[in-house]
């Protein structure tokens, strides 16, 4: 189902943390809430599940207006970071307690109960309680719960952040099968850029209860809208050097990039991943400087150099090594660079597009 | 680091060559303890235990002696100090018969009753405080005072004195001057019901005795079970709303957040997962309540004279024209005290389970 945000507002006493936010999520999408903490990415899905009341703005689901909606009214299952299983009902209680709440019949519960248990990988676990089973189990359990009674909606509130590294990897890609199969409505809070991208059909990015930016995840790493963006997405972070535009180049300390079409500008960031960089000779290459530190993460080697008073982190396949304090050059391999206001962090684009 | 660095540890030794000393004054391993220790341990808890337990042993060999053994000064090992006798215990239970029986059951009636009623109605005000936040709107405390005013109105009208409609109206009016001037500083909140709650108990009872006392004479409830359920209820109410909450506070809002989204209602969440989660707390309220009430004294005193008499008045009562009865004073302690036994070994498994485990803990 879809669902739409009328310029949603919340305050707790003076502090405002969403402020007015629009958004809109298609029917069988799956939406990311991506933001640091604090960024009011939680209290906007506990607005959309009804949990907190809007201080202003409308929320639909669908064509209908669910603003004053009471939650159990709202059609929506959510998953919570704590997984909220009860713990005095079997696993079996747990995942069957939405359709005991709408008296569907033991059979037909249980038939249900089987189905979806199936689906999640739980079928031996049925009789046990949420104590007697591990932190990927109990995610199972509310993931169960939550599909069993087929809403038009699912929210999930970090659900994978209390699981170890290894079993995060593995519940992101169930979560993501799952939904293609059910082809339910998602949104997803996260704080991971991780999760983000890979299971987003888009990415709204949060800051300070505002919206940053709303694109597919490729969008949202090829073309940032503004500064946080392009900080906030990206392992390891984007690069950034303080400088100015004059006459169609970008001038910094150690640095000298060739940006036709901007416009002069005193203050700007320019914003360049690892990944588009590359060590050369030293006296070649757009930027100059030396060795910082060299980390080898495994299949590749992460190489940073100080660059005036910035570091740069340029990212070298896993057989490269040199010195610590080298002089080097650093050269652009395509000419993926961003620049920043560096004041309002907007975006600045050449001119002539 | 050298092996012979003056500040490392002193290397454990083996364990033939340890000293006498460490035998007696350290442990095999860090988990037990040391055998000074261990006999230290015991001797405190084997006389602790004799401290507590001795009390009722004495009253056990006391409710088979005659009243010769009693006067005679102490002497406890029957067959040996004295020759036991069971003429107390037939008094009790075939020349009394009924008039033990009857506070007895009044006993049993009036308190699981009262701590039922208590517990159950402290436990949904306890919650209410933990997850509704009240702000009580200038409209609704007015309509309040107008509805008491109208019962107090209503009592006079039934032939109940002028002066204690008067009472009730006046205090009712202060409590609402109260109300009306917080209104204006900061919002009445949770805290101040409970505050108000709690400070039902501030008083000693002796000082509402006397007033609740002359309240029922008038309604003609003097002597009856419904008198002393009410009281006791009343009475033990802030005790339960005060411990319950704390118990509810435990429970995570996540679980109930989660029944919320699922499809439940206010109460059914509150019937299916906050009582249950709940039943330690509810165990341990429901007997500190019971023996409260069980053992209640100067209220019944006051508000019971034959029919609704209850245990501590028949015990207290042996102590009557002809001093001190100890032998049938045992006998009643004696079955007074099971009951209460019992409950305790009922609710003792719920007391002791950790029921949150696996809630919300990844």
């Amino acid at each position: 189902m879809q669902v739409s945000l009328r310029d949603i507002r919340k305050s707790f006493g003076a502090i405002e943390v969403v402020k007015g936010l629009d958004l809109d999520v298609a029917d069988g999408e799956f939406l990311v809430l991506l933001g640091p903490s604090g960024c009011g990415k939680t209290t906007a899905l506990r607005m959309i599940a009804g949990l907190e009341t809007a201080s202003a703005g409308r929320i639909y689901l669908g064509e209908q207006d669910v603003t004053d909606v009471l939650p159990k009214y709202r059609d929506i299952a959510m998953v919570f970071q704590s997984y909220a299983l009860y713990p005095h009902m079997t696993v079996e209680d747990n995942i069957g307690y939405p359709l005991y709440l709408r008296k569907v019949d033991k059979t037909e519960r249980a038939r249900a109960i089987r189905e979806v248990a199936g689906k999640v990988d739980l079928l031996d676990y049925l009789d046990r309680y949420p104590r007697q089973l591990s932190g990927g189990q109990r995610q199972r359990v509310a993931l169960a719960r939550a599909m069993i009674r087929r809403p038009s909606l699912f929210l999930m509130d970090e659900p994978l952040s209390n699981l170890d590294a290894k079993l995060r990897g593995h519940m992101r890609t169930e979560l993501k099968h799952l939904q293609n199969e059910l082809g339910v409505t998602t949104v997803y809070v996260t704080h991971d850029q991780i999760e983000a991208m890979t299971l987003a059909h888009r990415v709204a990015i949060m800051k300070a209860g505002e919206l940053q930016q709303l694109a597919p995840p490729r969008e949202i790493y090829n073309d940032p809208a503004n500064l946080f963006v392009a900080g906030f997405i990206g392992s390891p972070p984007m690069n950034f050097m303080n400088g100015e535009i004059s006459s169609g180049a970008f001038r910094a300390d150690g640095a000298e990039l060739t940006c036709p079409g901007f416009g002069d500008h005193a203050n700007v960031v320019a914003g360049v991943r690892a990944e588009d960089l590359r060590i050369v000779e030293a006296n070649a290459g757009e930027l100059q400087g030396t060795t910082y530190a060299i980390e080898l993460t495994g299949n590749e080697t992460l190489v940073t150099c100080q660059v005036g008073d910035s570091l740069v982190i340029v990212k070298m396949d896993k057989d490269y090594d040199e010195k610590i304090g080298t002089a080097v050059g650093i050269s652009l391999t395509n000419q993926q660079v961003f620049f920043f206001d560096a004041e309002s962090g907007v975006r600045l684009r050449p001119l002539d597009s | 680091m050298s092996a012979k660095s003056t500040t490392s540890s002193p290397a454990q030794p083996a364990k033939s060559q340890r000293t006498l000393f460490q035998r007696i004054f350290e442990p095999k391993d860090i988990k037990s303890l040391s055998p000074a220790r261990l006999v230290m341990t015991y001797s405190i808890l084997i006389f602790w235990s004799f401290v507590v337990l001795f009390p009722l042993y004495w009253l056990l060999v006391t409710s088979f002696k005659l009243p010769i053994h009693v006067s005679d000064g102490p002497v406890y090992l029957p067959f040996i100090d004295f020759e036991p006798s069971s003429h107390a215990w037939s008094y009790i239970f075939f020349d009394l018969g009924n008039d033990t029986f009857r506070p007895y059951m009044n006993s049993l009636i009036i308190a699981f009753a009262s701590t039922v009623l208590a517990v159950l109605f402290g436990s949904m005000a306890a919650y209410a405080l933990t997850r509704i936040t009240y702000r009580p709107k200038i409209m609704s405390i007015v309509a309040f005072i107008v509805i008491l005013a109208a019962v107090v109105v209503a009592t006079i009208a039934a032939g109940i004195p002028w002066q204690i409609g008067l009472a009730v109206g006046a205090a009712l009016f202060v409590l609402f001057l109260l109300n009306l001037a917080k209104h204006f500083k900061r919002a009445l909140g949770n805290n101040d019901i409970l505050f108000w709650i709690i400070s039902q108990r501030i008083l000693p009872p002796v000082v509402a005795v006397l007033p609740i006392y002359v309240m029922f004479q008038q309604v003609g409830l003097l002597d009856t079970h419904f008198a002393l359920i009410v009281v006791y209820m009343a009475v033990n109410l802030p005790i339960v709303v005060w411990l319950m909450r704390d118990f509810f506070a435990t429970i995570p809002i996540d679980l109930e957040e989660s029944a919320e989204l699922d499809g439940a209602s206010r109460f059914r969440i509150f019937l299916t997962i906050v009582m249950p989660l709940a039943k330690p707390g509810l165990a341990a309220t429901f007997l500190l309540v019971l023996i409260l009430s069980w053992n209640e004294y100067l209220l019944a005193l006051f508000l019971s004279t034959a029919d609704a008499q209850t245990m501590p008045l028949l015990v207290a009562a042996q102590n009557a024209t002809r001093g001190p009865q100890w032998w049938y004073m045992s006998v009643l302690i004696m079955i007074m005290i099971l009951p209460v036994i019992a409950m305790t070994g009922l609710l003792q498994r719920f007391i002791t389970r950790g029921l949150l485990i696996g809630a919300v803990k990844g």
